[in-house]
């Protein structure tokens, strides 16, 4: 096989993506990213406190912390969308979650922006443990992402294993070397369903979204939709459920697993209902 | 690593970018969406890149996430409809190959194309693809049977 051939199936690269990489490029610059990690945050809003004596509730996990700790450079390269997001963000949502994993777990939407302008929504999610005495929730995806997991030794391949790994800021390994505290019950939350659209079968096809289990323990969902490149259904049911003040129910299902003995537990599922305004 | 060294190390793999991004996501549109979006996490990521010389590398296990990422969030009917038609570029490309490639399933092409265009060792494509390497040796070995089967019954001869 020769590579001269392999090459040529792809035809040449397209001028417009040589064009992207070198755009992007052009925009780089040498400055530090100014990571502000979550400890700093919790100081300042400390100090805030002591010299303002303004009662500050707690840290919110949403779009700033996530654009300042997470994606610090979001705001330099798409500057569009993070003032249309941040302008227009919501932070009252009403919301319910229903379920049996409501008993473990409490899933809310933190905020969310929905511009139809500019035609980009924006949607930040918490799961959160509800007894954090007795039990860990990590995401789903800390779990086994290096995908040598396979359920048996294979003598000729030293990386595969019959345990299960998970991804914790303690490190990396068989979850009762990497938990805070082995003697917990662990949970994994799986947050990663579709927001679907009223009563409808249609869902909302995110451009950008990022899951993970945050420093501060909560996990966390970012998700980013280009409402332009949406479906011609999911349009129409957003149009269909869409009542008369601009008010559309979005829902989000999500489950909560299990696990202990290298083994996973049946999901508990559950869902998140919540309303947002898209009259703006 | 400062931008100009960046910028440098990344034209100078501009078109295995493309390819791997293109072979996973089928349109060149979001091949450069995905090669931005990694471009952009590479460079936020820039300072955990101990050792320059696994650049490419390092910058290829981003792209792959990324392009992961997407197939995940695609919804899978509109994916085959709206991509099928618009794989790879036609300009000067080896049609037979191509449609022999597009034959080939993500799991079998992608390390296939690792493997024999981009030049990666098996122990690298296994930490890029988080497999086992037992895994990918034979997953190449059933790519290239089966490009050989496609390449045979197109031109209804068996090929050298």
């Amino acid at each position: 096989m020769r590579k001269e051939d392999l090459d040529r199936a792809f035809g040449p690269t397209p001028p417009r993506f040589s064009q992207a990489v070198r755009h992007t490029l052009a925009g780089l610059k040498d400055s530090t990213p100014r990571r502000l990690p979550g400890r700093s945050i919790i100081l300042v809003t400390a100090l805030l406190l002591l010299v303002s004596g303004i009662v500050y509730a707690a840290l919110q996990l949403g779009h700033e912390w996530y654009y300042q700790t997470q994606a610090n450079l979001y705001k330099e390269f798409h500057p569009e969308n993070y003032q249309a997001i941040m302008d227009n963000l919501v932070q009252d949502v009403p919301q319910e979650a229903t379920g049996p994993a409501t008993i473990l777990t409490e899933v809310k939407v933190q905020e969310y922006a929905w511009v139809d302008q500019q035609g980009i929504a924006s949607f930040s999610l918490l799961g959160r443990i509800k007894n954090p005495a007795a039990a860990e929730l990590y995401s789903l995806w800390e779990m086994d992402l290096d995908g040598a997991q396979v359920g048996v030794i294979d003598p000729e391949d030293p990386e595969s294993r019959l345990l299960h790994y998970l991804r914790t800021p303690k490190g990396w390994g068989p979850p009762l070397e990497v938990m805070q505290d082995p003697a917990k019950q662990l949970l994994l939350l799986d947050l990663d369903q579709p927001l679907t659209i009223g009563d409808s079968r249609h869902s909302l096809v995110p451009t950008r979204g990022h899951i993970f289990t945050t420093d501060e323990g909560p996990v966390m969902r970012m998700i980013e939709i280009n409402l332009k490149e949406q479906s011609g259904a999911a349009l129409a049911a957003i149009k269909e459920y869409t009542d008369q003040e601009g008010n559309l129910r979005l829902h989000l299902p999500f489950a909560v697993l299990p696990f202990a003995d290298n083994t996973y537990g049946e999901p508990i599922p559950g869902e998140l209902v919540f309303t947002v305004q898209i009259t703006k | 690593m400062d931008a100009a060294t960046f910028t440098d190390q990344v034209i100078s793999r501009e078109r295995s970018l493309y390819r791997i991004a293109v072979s996973f996501l089928h349109s060149d549109a979001d091949a450069a969406d995905a090669v931005q979006d990694a471009l952009l996490k590479a460079w936020e990521k820039r300072y955990s890149l101990k050792d320059e010389s696994l650049f490419g590398t390092w910058l290829t296990r981003i792209l792959i996430n990324v392009c992961k990422q997407r197939l995940r969030e695609r919804r899978p009917l509109e994916a085959l409809q709206e991509h099928s038609a618009s794989v790879y570029p036609d300009g000067a490309a080896d049609l037979d190959l191509k449609m022999a490639l597009l034959q080939l399933d993500l799991k079998h092409r992608i390390p296939l194309l690792l493997y024999h265009l981009e030049g990666f060792p098996v122990a690298d494509i296994a930490h890029l693809l988080r497999l086992p390497k037992g895994t990918v040796t034979s997953r190449l070995a059933r790519a290239r049977a089966k490009l050989k089967d496609a390449l045979e019954e197109k031109e209804g001869r068996p090929h050298a």
